[in-house]
C-alpha cells in the first residue's frame, strides 16, 4: 500500500501534463477568450507571464482541446535553426519532406501553394529564445493568413515587449498570465490533490496554511509545486521513521511549511 | 533520504534568527518604558521633597534664633523626613536637595514675609516644571501606543493636503481621506505626490520660458499618472500644437480622452493620427480602446 503522503508528493512534481490541468476561474476566462481569438482572422496571439505562471500548461491544454476540431501543432521547445524550423513545419503542417536546406522563400512558396481548407494553429512555447530574425519571419508568415501562431514567452516588461518592433503592428492579441491569488491558490492545491484521490491531505489545507504558502511563493505555481513537493517529502519521511506522532496531521503544520521552504531554498537559512 | 533532524535544526536556527529583531524591539521597549516610569516616579517624588524643604527653611530660621543643641535635633528630624524619599529616588534627588538648601542659604534674611514670598516663588516654578515634565513623559508613553501614532500620521497627512491645495491651482483629487489601517504607507504616498506636484510646477515655469514641447509632454504624462486627465489632455494638446509629430503626446491625448469619457473622440483622433503616421503603438492603443481593454 502506498502512503498518502508519497502520493500527495507526486502530485506536485513539476510536470506539464494536460490531464493535471486545474480549472481556475480567472484562467478559464482567459482560456475562453484565447479560444475565441484563435477563430478570428489574421491574429497573432502573444501569451506572456512570469516563469511558472502556467504558460506551458495553458498551451498544452489548448493544443489538446483544439485537436478535436482543428489542426494544431505544439512546439514546446523552440527550434532555433531557421532552416530546421521551416523543415519541421513543412513536414508537420504541409506533409512535405525536405532533404536539404529550406529557406524562407522556399517555405513561403510551399505555404502559398498548399491550399489547406482550414488554417492550422501553431503553438510556440518558450518563444523568448527565438531570434529577432526568425520572429520577423514568423510575423510575415502569419500575415499570409494561412498559418496562425500562438506565441508564449516570459514576461519582461510589457512596455518592453510593445516597444520591440516585431510586436508592434501584428500582434493584436496579448494575454497575460499571472500568479494566483490566495483564494485561487487554495483551490489549486486542493483540486490538484483531489484529482489524485488524496482527499485526506487536501482537507489538511486550511486558510492559515495556504496564506503561509502564499507568503512564501507569492502564488507562483511552480514555486508552490516545489514547496509542496518538499512539504510532503518531509511528511513522508516522518511517516517512514514512525515519527508522525510528533507532528500535527489534522492540518498542515506551519513549522513543516517553513522546513520545506528551507529545504527547497525558498527561505534561505 | 531527507534528514529531518538536520532540517529541524536549521529550522530552529531560522526561527531564532527571525525572532532576534522582535526580541530586540521588545527588550528596547521594556527598557524605554522602565526609564520613562523611573522619570515619572522621580517627578512625583519631587513634591514631597519641596515640602520637606519648606519645613527645613522654617526650621532654619528657628535655628538662627535658637541654640546649637537644638540645631542638632532638627538635623535628625530632617533626616527622618527625607529618609523615605531617598530610598525611592536614590542619589539623583539627593544631589538636588543639597544644592537647593545651598541656594536657600543665600536668600536667608530676617524678614518672615520676604521668606514666604521667596518660598512661594520657588514653589510655583517647581510645580510648573514637574507638571510639564509629567506631560512630556505621558506623551512619550502615548507615542509607544499604536492608536495615537495613527492619529499623528493622519495629522501629517491632512497638513500635507492643505499645503497641496494652497500651492496648486489645478484641481487634484488624489488622496481622499479615509480611515485606514496603514497610515504609515499613506504618508509616504502623499510625500511622493507632493514632490511630483512640485516637479510639475517647476517644469511648467520652465516650459513657459522656452516653450519646449518635451517639457509640456512631460507635464502631460505626469498629470496623467496623477489621474488629472483634464490637465493631461490640456498639456498633450499644447504639445501637439507646438509639434504634432510626437507619438507619445498623441497617445496621452487619446488616453486622457478615454478617461474623460470621450471614447469616440479618442478613437477618431487615433485613426487620424494613424492615417499619416502608421504608428504601431497608436494602432495597439486603438485596438485596446476598441476592444474595451483600455478603459
Ligand atoms: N492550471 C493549472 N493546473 C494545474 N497545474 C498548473 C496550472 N498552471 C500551472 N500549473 C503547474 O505549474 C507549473 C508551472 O507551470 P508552467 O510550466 O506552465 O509555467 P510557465 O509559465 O510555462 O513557466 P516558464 O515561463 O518557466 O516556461 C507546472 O508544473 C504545472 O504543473
Ligand atoms: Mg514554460
Amino acid at each position: 500500500m502506498n502512503s498518502i503522503f508519497v502520493n500527495s508528493k507526486n502530485v506536485f512534481l513539476d510536470t506539464v501534463n494536460p490531464k493535471d490541468y486545474v480549472q481556475l476561474d480567472r484562467v478559464s476566462t482567459i482560456y475562453q477568450s484565447l479560444k475565441d481569438s484563435i477563430k478570428k482572422p489574421l491574429k497573432m496571439i502573444l501569451l506572456y507571464g512570469k516563469p511558472g505562471t502556467g504558460k506551458s500548461m495553458f498551451l498544452t491544454k489548448l493544443s489538446l482541446d483544439l485537436a478535436d476540431t482543428q489542426n494544431v501543432f505544439l512546439y514546446d521547445t523552440p527550434i532555433l535553426d531557421e532552416s530546421e524550423f521551416y523543415k519541421t513545419l513543412a513536414q508537420d503542417v504541409f506533409e512535405t519532406k525536405y532533404a536539404g536546406e529550406l529557406n524562407f522563400t522556399q517555405f513561403m512558396k510551399i505555404v502559398k501553394d498548399k491550399n489547406l481548407n482550414q488554417v492550422p494553429v501553431i503553438l510556440l512555447d518558450e518563444a523568448q529564445l527565438y531570434s529577432e530574425e526568425l520572429m520577423e519571419k514568423i510575423r510575415l508568415l502569419s500575415d499570409t493568413r494561412t498559418l496562425k501562431f500562438v506565441i508564449a514567452l516570459h514576461k519582461t516588461e510589457k512596455e518592453d515587449l510593445i516597444a520591440k518592433e516585431h510586436f508592434q503592428t501584428r500582434i493584436w492579441e496579448t494575454i497575460e498570465l499571472e500568479n494566483s491569488l490566495p483564494t485561487e491558490l487554495k483551490i489549486y492545491i486542493q483540486k490538484k490533490l483531489m484529482k489524485a484521490n488524496c482527499f485526506d491531505t487536501a482537507s489538511m489545507f486550511n486558510s492559515k496554511a495556504v496564506n503561509k504558502i502564499y507568503k512564501l511563493t507569492h502564488g507562483n505555481y511552480r514555486d508552490t509545486n516545489k514547496l509542496l513537493y518538499g512539504l510532503f517529502e518531509i511528511y513522508s519521511t516522518y511517516e517512514k521513521n514512525n515519527q508522525l506522532y510528533s507532528i500535527k496531521t489534522n492540518q498542515i503544520s506551519t513549522k513543516l511549511i517553513e522546513m520545506a521552504a528551507i529545504h527547497t531554498g525558498l527561505i534561505d537559512a | 533520504m531527507l534528514n529531518t533532524r538536520e532540517l529541524e535544526k536549521r529550522w530552529l536556527k531560522y526561527k531564532i534568527k527571525t525572532y532576534i529583531p522582535h526580541a530586540i524591539i521588545f527588550v528596547s521597549i521594556i527598557v524605554i518604558m522602565t526609564i520613562i516610569s523611573i522619570f515619572a516616579t522621580s517627578n512625583t517624588e519631587k513634591t514631597p521633597v519641596i515640602a520637606t524643604k519648606t519645613e527645613k527653611h522654617e526650621k532654619r530660621k528657628i535655628v538662627a534664633i535658637q541654640s546649637l543643641q537644638k540645631e542638632q535635633n532638627v538635623s535628625t528630624q530632617k533626616e527622618i523626613v527625607t529618609a523615605p524619599v531617598q530610598t525611592n529616588i536614590q542619589q539623583n534627588t539627593q544631589v538636588q536637595t543639597t544644592t537647593l538648601t545651598e541656594d536657600t542659604k543665600l536668600t536667608l534674611s530676617p524678614s518672615m514675609n520676604f521668606m514666604r514670598r521667596i518660598q512661594n516663588e520657588e514653589q510655583q516654578p517647581y510645580y510648573k516644571v514637574t507638571s510639564s515634565v509629567k506631560k512630556s513623559t505621558k506623551k512619550r508613553k502615548k507615542v509607544v501606543q499604536q492608536a495615537t501614532v495613527e492619529e499623528e500620521y493622519m495629522d501629517i497627512e491632512q497638513k500635507s493636503q492643505v499645503k497641496k491645495k494652497t500651492t496648486n491651482k489645478a484641481p487634484i483629487t488624489i488622496v481622499k481621506k479615509e480611515p485606514t489601517s496603514k497610515p504609515y504607507k499613506k504618508q509616504i504616498i502623499t510625500i511622493e505626490r507632493r514632490d511630483s506636484q512640485n516637479d510639475i510646477k517647476e517644469i511648467i515655469t520652465r516650459f513657459k520660458k522656452n516653450n519646449n514641447p518635451a517639457l509640456s509632454l512631460f507635464v502631460a504624462k505626469k498629470y496623467y499618472e496623477l489621474g488629472n486627465y483634464e490637465q493631461a489632455y490640456n498639456y498633450a494638446l499644447i504639445t501637439n500644437a507646438i509639434n504634432n509629430d510626437i507619438e507619445d503626446s498623441w497617445l496621452i491625448f487619446a488616453k486622457s480622452l478615454v478617461k474623460l469619457n470621450k471614447r469616440d473622440m479618442a478613437i477618431k483622433t487615433l485613426k487620424e493620427y494613424i492615417k499619416y503616421s502608421h504608428s504601431g503603438n497608436a494602432k495597439i492603443l486603438l485596438n485596446d480602446i476598441q476592444s474595451g481593454k483600455f478603459k
